[in-house]
């Protein structure tokens, strides 16, 4: 028997007449992996969507865009800057040292 | 262990199948147990019987080839326990797909064995009897045989 839990989303309300629980339909729980196997084959649940990983997609795309923002000069995008790089481009224009500076940090 | 009735036995379904044909292999497996069973059937292999009539001396008797059976459980219809719907999913799947299955006595002895589900029949009888279900699960491996812990 595996220790390890699957984030499941429930499918179809069911029972497990042998642990006794109950599970209602999409709701999202931890399930052991192997019961989250059978069940899976049964069509009663899938894996839950993971959303852990989105945050980071979007701090990537803001450090792209503000790096877009220093080689093109000052624009209204760069002043939601997420991380230190992105805020050495909110400086002004004239502000070339910082700029460059942040360019060879990446 | 001297003889028990059959009250408190199990049966229960697996998608996997274990890695190798013995009791570990089966008991790293994860069995989702079949609710509202009233029978589990019998269970055991038969083999063929190879008849030899020498001129002089009497009949032999000999073991051919082994048939593992099926087993043949009975069950009131439910359709949210899970593990009579993985049984439904197996009756369903036309696939040559082997099902784990797992028979406990009350004393904990177990019953170890792989199949294909036949058939999932639904009988709705009088006004007072249950909605029953009788699926026929053919038994395709050896019957591994795990004594009580």
């Amino acid at each position: 028997m595996s220790a390890t839990k699957k984030n499941a989303r429930i499918i179809n309300s069911f029972t497990d007449a042998g642990t006794g629980e109950a599970f209602t339909a999409r709701s999202t729980v931890p399930i052991d992996a192997g019961a989250f196997a059978n069940y899976e084959a049964a069509g009663l649940v899938e894996a839950a969507p993971a959303t852990a990983s989105k945050p980071k997609r979007k701090s990537a795309s803001k450090r792209k865009t503000a790096a877009v923002s220093r080689t093109a000069g000052p624009s209204t995008k760069s002043a939601k800057p997420s991380t230190g790089t992105a805020a050495a481009a909110v400086a002004p224009a004239g502000d070339t040292t910082s700029a460059a500076g942040s360019a060879n940090s990446e | 262990m001297g003889s028990s009735t059959a009250a408190g036995s199990t049966l229960a379904i697996s998608a996997g199948n274990p890695a190798t044909d013995d009791a570990a292999g089966y008991t790293a497996l994860a069995f989702t147990e079949v609710g509202q069973i009233d029978k589990i059937g019998a269970l055991g292999a038969v083999f063929a019987k190879v008849d030899f009539q020498p001129l002089k001396g009497p009949k032999q008797k000999h073991k051919g080839s082994v048939d593992y059976g099926s087993l043949g459980p009975s069950m009131a219809y439910d359709a949210t326990d899970a593990g009579q719907v993985l049984l439904r999913t197996a009756s369903d799947d036309a696939t040559s797909k082997l099902y784990s299955f797992k028979v406990e006595f009350p004393t904990g002895e177990k019953r170890y064995f792989q199949g294909r589900v036949f058939g999932y029949p639904e009988t709705v009888d009088g006004a007072d009897s249950v909605i029953t279900a009788a699926p026929t699960i053919e038994i395709s491996t050896k019957i591994v045989k795990v004594a009580a812990p």
